[in-house]
């Protein structure tokens, strides 16, 4: 079987059972084939090509040391993935600025109860907010919201890791749907709690 | 109805933390690759957060290239091979991108990283306290590796008497930036600063860092009017002899 035709499952069954000396160079021979994909990814979400020649290291660095852990339960580069996300996401926060555009709070999303208490705990488990989202904004704005407040990743990081090619990327998204639970809040405020 | 309250100031901030935080029926990443369950497609359409994270995924395998991004991929990919066998081959070891003040990582290093900052620490006082010029050179022995011109250290390096007030080299033409990065032998980076001059001083809470016998590695890169890396230095080490008659030496 020539080198091309290797899978990097194949790769992997030969590592598991290769000699200490010759596990680098078949973990070489595995990462090769993910350096551009991983270093694309690192650079969208970074948007600083130092930075993302950085987190691409650790990636690989960690994926090497917990290479004994991957079972096969998903493809390598699947895997691969969930290191990439973790490494980006938390570079990012650890340079974590504010939310952008957020000179005004949040609007709390009213709930049906009366009592406080059922109030309270309702609005603190999500799941109300959750439905208002859902039904409120399309599947980019969502997107956009769900990164930028969630897991406070820059409008700029947005506009590149979900390929937003209108003008103002990901800033325009945040603006609509900022606007739009605004409104929804209003008509839910409206019917007494009720979406 | 609606009471505005500031962000972090209680039920609105939890309201929307929940709303956006995975939860426990959230699914891991990996099942995105796969085709979804019934049960599971009925979580993400109602799950704000592992629609994102289905979106997101699409993204990373599609893997398209976009427009401009094409050379600092490349030049990323590059530079990951190069210092991944810096490290395998023990001529360096990788620069770890931990911010200064962070906590080191929990992770560790795999074996031939470990074994590439021992070699470093062990054999500091030859590999890396090498006189100006012959720097060790990442990547020296990998091969098929990437290389830009060479920055030349003028100093400091090997045994100095103290902290050194400031890192020395010579100009590259075409340069209109230098980067400095100041590491520890096991990559942690301790200092990184720009400059337009071949020199730079060394401000007072970092020479604190250079400990007597603690070997520290500077590098430099030279960037280009837009910034691209035109030419690198070696990592080139230096330490503070310990004073005669200290404990230990």
């Amino acid at each position: 079987m020539g080198a091309e035709a290797r899978t990097d499952e194949d790769i992997l069954a030969d590592l598991s059972r290769a000699a200490p000396d010759e596990r680098r160079y078949l973990a070489d021979e595995l990462f090769e084939r993910h350096y551009a994909r991983v270093g694309r990814w690192c650079v969208r979400i970074t948007g600083d090509r130092e930075l993302a020649a950085d987190v691409a290291q650790n990636v690989f660095i960690k994926a090497y040391r917990h290479l004994d852990d991957f079972r096969g339960q998903s493809q390598f580069s699947t895997w691969l993935y969930t290191i990439v996300r973790h490494e980006c996401f938390a570079q990012l926060r650890r340079h974590a600025r504010d939310p952008e555009g957020d000179e005004d709070a949040l609007v709390e999303v009213p709930t049906p109860d009366d009592d406080p208490e059922t109030r309270v705990a309702r609005a603190s488990d999500g799941a109300f907010a959750q439905q208002v989202l859902l039904e409120t904004l399309d599947a980019t704005e969502r997107a956009v919201f769900v990164l930028h407040y969630g897991d406070e990743l820059p409008l700029d990081a947005i506009t590149r890791t979900l390929g937003l090619g209108n003008t103002s990327g990901a800033k325009a998204y945040i603006v609509s749907a900022r606007r739009k639970l605004a409104r929804a809040v209003k008509r839910i405020a409206a019917r007494g709690g009720r979406l | 109805m609606t009471t505005p309250i500031a962000p972090n100031g209680g039920l609105v901030e939890r309201q929307w933390q929940q709303a956006l935080a995975a939860g426990p029926s959230c699914l891991p990443l990996e099942r995105f690759a796969e085709t979804l369950t019934a049960d599971e497609l009925a979580h993400v359409a109602g799950c704000a957060r592992c629609q994102t994270e289905r979106e997101l995924f699409a993204a990373y395998e599609a893997n398209e290239p976009v427009d401009g991004e094409g050379l600092a991929v490349e030049w990323i990919a590059a530079q990951t091979k190069r210092r991944l066998r810096a490290a395998h081959d023990g001529t360096a070891a990788p620069s770890v991108a931990t911010p200064v003040a962070a906590p080191r990582t929990t992770w560790g290093l795999p074996s031939w990283a470990l074994m590439a900052a021992s070699v470093a620490v062990i054999v500091g006082g030859a590999a890396l306290l090498v006189t100006p010029g012959s720097e060790v050179a990442p990547g020296a022995g990998g091969g098929d590796v990437y290389r830009a011109a060479r920055v030349e250290i003028t100093g400091p390096a090997g045994e100095l008497a103290e902290a050194p007030a400031q890192l020395v080299w010579t100009a590259v033409a075409g340069a209109m930036q230098y980067e400095v990065r100041l590491s520890e032998v096991d990559g942690t980076e301790l200092w990184r600063v720009t400059t337009s001059s071949p020199a730079v001083p060394v401000p007072s809470e970092v020479r604190a860092r250079a400990l007597p016998a603690k070997t520290l590695v500077w590098q430099v890169s030279a960037k280009d009017a837009q910034g691209r890396t035109i030419a690198e230095s070696g990592a080139t080490g230096f330490r503070v002899r310990l004073a005669p008659g200290t404990p230990g030496r």
